[in-house]
């Protein structure tokens, strides 16, 4: 192997991203030749300078108490909120109805097993949970943001005027075919109920879907109301959701800023 | 659904890496207190999405993607664009280093034992300069490799581009590191100056 050769591979050497057998050359090279030698200590010299540095800057110690006093409130909130949603066919199921009529105790339960296990989209908290996880996927590929995939840039053209005031040049209506052919503009299905427009409202995201399912319980969640329309408002994982009804489909508007500014801009996409 | 078990190994796994977020987020944001809004977001995040995270997978990555994330959701900084003008880039760099490497290499022998001496003058600020000058997306490379120790193949996945462009982004951002470093020394003049 030649010096120049070294002086190429050295950092993936020191990275340990070489191929055992090129890992190894270099490594022999290095231990034969001198000032090649000096070159990787003064490269790994930087690297321990680099590092002692930045391993200097801790983290305050009340970062650390905050952040397990939120993980506590994330833990209160997510038990107020889950059992609300298996309570009821148990409540069913052990219900004095239920032992007057043997035969439909059974089939009962076998229903409300097959219910939750298969429509699991059925009740509204797994809606908007589905809802808000697709809300992050697209944004953030699972968590990675990438502009590029998932913001929708010029979303004018794929909503129709009855949900869109402000975004004028409307034509067609939002559905999952018009959106998906379109190959630059990336809206993703992200295996629930529809397809998730993502808008750039000034430094904030908020991502619109239509809720598919006809027997959404909507009526379940808190309902306010904003100009002349009625909005019901929810929160899953942090997220907050602004839901409503129009010419019988259902919108789920989904940010994490604060449910005023949401309505406001929801207020802007449906019709007068 | 988050039951206690949960808990406990959310907390097992993740919160060993507060001081390598923070030290991030410092170095991003640039501003402490900000750096603390940022890593609190991004527990908070990462708590409620951890069914979402795969188990056996790197979960100090993962935090990172969603602290990275969460920077650039909040402060709108584009990181990761210029990919293009970033490959040619090297490539010049490359096609300039390669037929002059003799000379590099000698004028570099020359001058390598005052540098590493010089190096020694290098003070605490001159680093933290030498790192918060660095253009945004080198500086996290250098931070994710150098100082994280991150495989290439993470650091692609938390920048979300290509490894070919995370190796030619973290050796452009050592190099452009260590001439800072080297200007900083240069104007100490060697002389030593107290820590």
């Amino acid at each position: 192997m030649s010096c120049s050769e070294v002086n190429k591979y050295l950092h993936e050497f020191m990275d340990r991203e070489l191929e055992n057998d090129l890992y190894h050359k270099l490594q022999k090279h290095l231990e034969q030749c001198v000032p090649c030698n000096r070159n990787y200590e003064f490269e790994k010299h930087t690297r321990v300078l680099i590092k002692s540095y930045c391993k200097n800057v801790t983290a305050p110690q009340y970062l650390h108490s905050r952040i397990i006093a939120n993980l506590d409130s994330i833990d209160r909130e997510l038990t107020i909120q889950s059992p609300r949603t298996r309570q009821k066919p148990l409540r069913i199921a052990f219900s004095p109805h239920t032992f007057a009529i043997a035969a439909s105790l059974l089939l009962m339960i076998a229903g409300g097993v097959f219910y939750i296990a298969n429509n699991r989209q059925e009740d509204s908290v797994s809606i908007v949970d589905d809802a808000v996880t697709n809300h992050v996927k697209v944004l953030n590929d699972n968590l990675v943001f990438n502009e590029k995939t998932s913001v929708v840039g010029d979303v004018n053209k794929y909503l129709s005027p009855n949900i869109n005031t402000q975004l004028r040049k409307s034509i067609t209506p939002l559905n999952i075919e018009q959106v998906r052919i379109v190959n630059d503009v990336p809206v993703n299905l992200c295996g629930t109920t529809s397809p998730c427009v993502v808008f750039n409202q000034g430094k904030n995201k908020l991502s619109l879907q239509i809720i598919r399912s006809r027997q959404f319980p909507i009526s379940k969640l808190e309902r306010t109301s904003f100009g002349p329309n009625e909005y019901y408002i929810t929160n899953r994982r942090g997220f907050n959701s602004v839901i409503w009804r129009e010419n019988d489909t259902t919108y789920c508007l989904t940010s994490d800023i604060n449910t005023n500014d949401m309505l406001r801009f929801a207020a802007t996409l449906s019709s007068r | 659904m988050q039951g206690n078990n949960t808990r406990k190994e959310f907390e097992e796994i993740t919160m060993q890496h507060v001081d390598s977020l923070y030290n991030m987020a410092v170095r991003m944001s640039m501003n402490k207190e900000d750096a603390e809004d940022l890593v609190q977001e991004t527990y908070l995040k990462a708590y409620r999405f951890f069914d979402t995270f795969q188990r056996g997978t790197n979960v100090k990555a993962w935090l990172f993607k969603i602290l990275r994330n969460t920077f650039i959701n909040k402060y709108r900084k584009a990181i990761s664009t210029p990919n293009e003008v970033l490959y040619e880039d090297i490539e010049l760099l490359n096609s300039h280093i390669s037929p002059n490497n003799e000379a590099d290499a000698k004028e570099s022998m020359d001058t390598l034992e005052s540098r590493i001496e010089s190096l020694d003058n290098v003070l605490e600020d001159d680093i933290k300069n030498a790192i918060d000058n660095l253009p945004v997306e080198y500086r996290e490379a250098i931070i994710y490799s150098d100082i994280e120790e991150l495989t290439y193949k993470d650091i692609a996945e938390i920048t979300g581009v290509p490894i070919g462009t995370v190796k030619s982004r973290i050796n452009r951002a050592r190099s452009l590191l260590k001439k800072n470093l080297w200007n900083y020394a240069k104007e100490r003049g060697f002389v030593k100056r107290g820590k």
